[in-house]
C-alpha cells in the first residue's frame, strides 16, 4: 500500500491511498492520518486507487471522523470503487453524520492532476 | 523465444508492470480487464482469453508467439515453426498487422492470414497445412485450459499468525475460487479477510498458528477458520463491522466453540455455471450494490 499527500484546489490537502488496506497496512494509514486529524480541518481521502478495504480499515476511517467531529469537521472519502464502495456502504459509513462519501462512477481523482505529476 | 529459457507469463506481466511503475489496478485498466483477473494472471492462477493475447503481447513488447510460449500454449519447436512462417510472410510485425486488420476472433484471424499467405505465395501448401494443424492444437489447449478448470477444489493449511496473514489468505482464496463470477470472488475475498483478521485478534498471547480450510464446490464456496481463542478479549469497534459484512454478504455463516478452539465459517452460494449472472459478471459493474442499514458498533470510537 502506498500513500501520498497532494494539494487540492481549495488549498487543503488530499491523502491519496493506493493498494490494499488491511491489518498489515493499517499503521501506515494511521500515521499518515494523525497530522491531518490533528489540524481539525476538513480532510479528504482519495480512494479511487484503493482496491481493498476490510473492517480494520473501516475502523481507522471512523475513528478519524470521530476526532474530526469534535472540531466540527468532516471526513470526505472521494471516489471509492467497486468492492471498496460496497464495503463502505454495507457497514453504513454513508449514514455516518460527518463522513461524506463522494461517489464517482468513473475513477475520477479528487485533484485535477493526480499523484506523481 | 530464443535461447530456450521461457519466462512465464505471470513473471513477464509482473516485470513489465514494475518497469512501468504502475499498480495492478492500472495495469488491468490498460489491458481492459478486471483487476482481479489481472491479479490472477500474475499469480498464474488464471490465463488470459485469446481475445486478450494481441493486446497483452503489445503491452509486453513481445510477439504473440512469444506470449503463447510464455503461457505454455506452444512448445519451442512449434514457436520456431510459427516464427519461420512469419519471416516468410514479410518483415517483422507484418503477420500480426495482417491478422489484426481482420474483424474476427483470434483463431479466425490467424487462419485468414495463413490463407492470405497461401494465396499470395508467401506460404507453401505443406507449411500452411502444418500451420492449420498447429493452430488447432493451440486452440484445443486454450479451450482445454478453460474447461478443465473444475468448479471443485480445496485448500487446507495450518498457517503462521502474523499481520500479513489476511493478505495471504485472500490471495489463497482468489487462487482457489478463480473462475467464479467476479462479484462473488471479491466478496469472498473480503469475508476471508474478515474471518482471518478476527481469529488473529482473538488468539491468545503466544498462539502462533491457525487453520484455514476453504472448499470450492459446484454450488457454493466455503471458508472456515479454526483457531484457539483467548478466554477474554478486549472487544474493538472493527469487530462489529466485520460481523455486519459477514451477515450481509454471506449466504450462510456460523461460529462454534469447542474447548479453547473456535471454528468460524461462511458460505456463499454460486450461480449455475452458464447462467447469465455467471458468464456476464463484471467487477466494474457494481449496479447491484445494496445499502445495508447502518449498524454503528458499540463503542466504535474506542480504544
Amino acid at each position: 500500500m502506498t500513500m501520498m499527500f497532494e494539494a487540492s484546489e481549495n488549498g487543503g490537502s488530499v491523502l491519496f491511498l493506493r493498494g490494499e488496506l488491511d491489518m498489515s497496512t493499517l499503521p501506515i494509514l494511521e500515521a499518515a492520518l494523525a497530522p491531518l486529524v490533528a489540524r481539525g480541518q476538513p480532510a479528504t481521502l482519495d480512494l479511487s486507487e484503493l482496491s481493498f478495504i476490510d473492517s480494520m480499515g473501516v475502523g481507522v476511517l471512523v475513528r478519524a471522523s470521530l476526532r474530526l467531529s469534535a472540531d466540527k469537521a468532516c471526513l470526505t472519502l472521494h471516489s471509492p470503487q467497486g468492492i471498496v464502495l460496497k464495503t463502505l456502504t454495507t457497514v453504513g459509513l454513508d449514514a455516518e453524520p460527518n463522513i461524506h462519501i463522494q461517489r464517482c462512477s468513473v475513477r475520477c481523482r479528487s485533484t485535477a492532476e493526480g499523484p506523481g505529476t | 523465444v530464443s535461447g530456450g529459457q521461457v519466462v512465464s507469463l505471470g513473471e513477464r506481466l509482473r516485470q513489465r508492470r514494475t518497469e512501468l511503475g504502475i499498480s495492478q489496478a492500472q495495469a488491468a485498466r490498460e489491458l481492459d480487464v478486471a483487476r482481479t483477473a489481472y491479479r490472477l494472471w500474475e499469480m498464474e492462477a488464471a490465463k488470459p482469453a485469446p481475445d486478450r493475447w494481441r493486446l497483452i503481447s503489445r503491452w509486453l513488447g513481445i510477439s504473440v508467439v512469444a506470449l503463447l510460449a510464455a503461457d505454455a500454449l506452444v512448445d519451442e519447436e512449434e514457436a520456431a515453426q510459427i516464427s519461420a512462417a512469419a519471416t516468410d510472410f514479410g518483415p517483422p510485425g507484418r503477420w500480426d498487422d495482417a491478422s489484426t486488420s481482420i474483424a474476427a476472433d483470434f483463431f479466425a484471424q490467424e487462419r485468414a492470414t495463413i490463407e492470405l499467405g497461401l494465396r499470395d505465395g508467401m506460404i507453401q501448401a505443406p507449411r500452411a497445412s502444418a500451420l492449420y494443424d498447429l493452430l488447432a492444437r493451440v486452440q484445443g489447449r486454450a479451450e482445454g485450459a478453460k474447461t478443465h478448470r473444475s468448479r471443485r477444489g480445496e485448500f487446507d493449511k495450518v498457517l503462521p499468525i502474523d499481520p500479513s496473514l489476511p493478505a495471504l489468505a485472500r490471495a489463497s482464496f482468489l487462487v482457489l475460487a478463480a473462475g467464479v463470477p467476479e462479484p462473488i470472488l471479491l466478496e469472498g475475498e473480503l469475508l476471508t479477510s474478515e474471518l482471518v483478521t478476527h481469529a488473529i485478534r482473538r488468539a491468545p498471547a503466544g498462539e502462533n498458528v491457525l487453520r484455514l480450510h476453504m472448499v470450492l464446490a459446484e454450488t457454493m464456496v466455503r471458508v472456515e477458520v479454526e483457531a484457539r481463542t483467548a478466554k477474554t478479549h478486549r472487544p474493538h469497534g472493527s469487530e462489529a463491522w466485520g460481523m455486519t459484512l459477514i451477515m450481509e454478504i454471506a449466504s450462510r455463516w456460523g461460529s462454534a466453540r469447542k474447548d479453547a478452539t473456535n471454528v468460524s465459517w461462511f458460505e456463499i452460494d454460486l450461480p449455475e455455471p452458464g447462467s447469465e449472472s455467471f458468464s456476464g459478471a463484471d467487477v466494474t459493474d457494481q449496479s447491484s450494490i445494496t445499502t445495508a442499514s447502518s449498524q454503528p458498533p458499540p463503542g466504535g470510537n474506542g480504544s
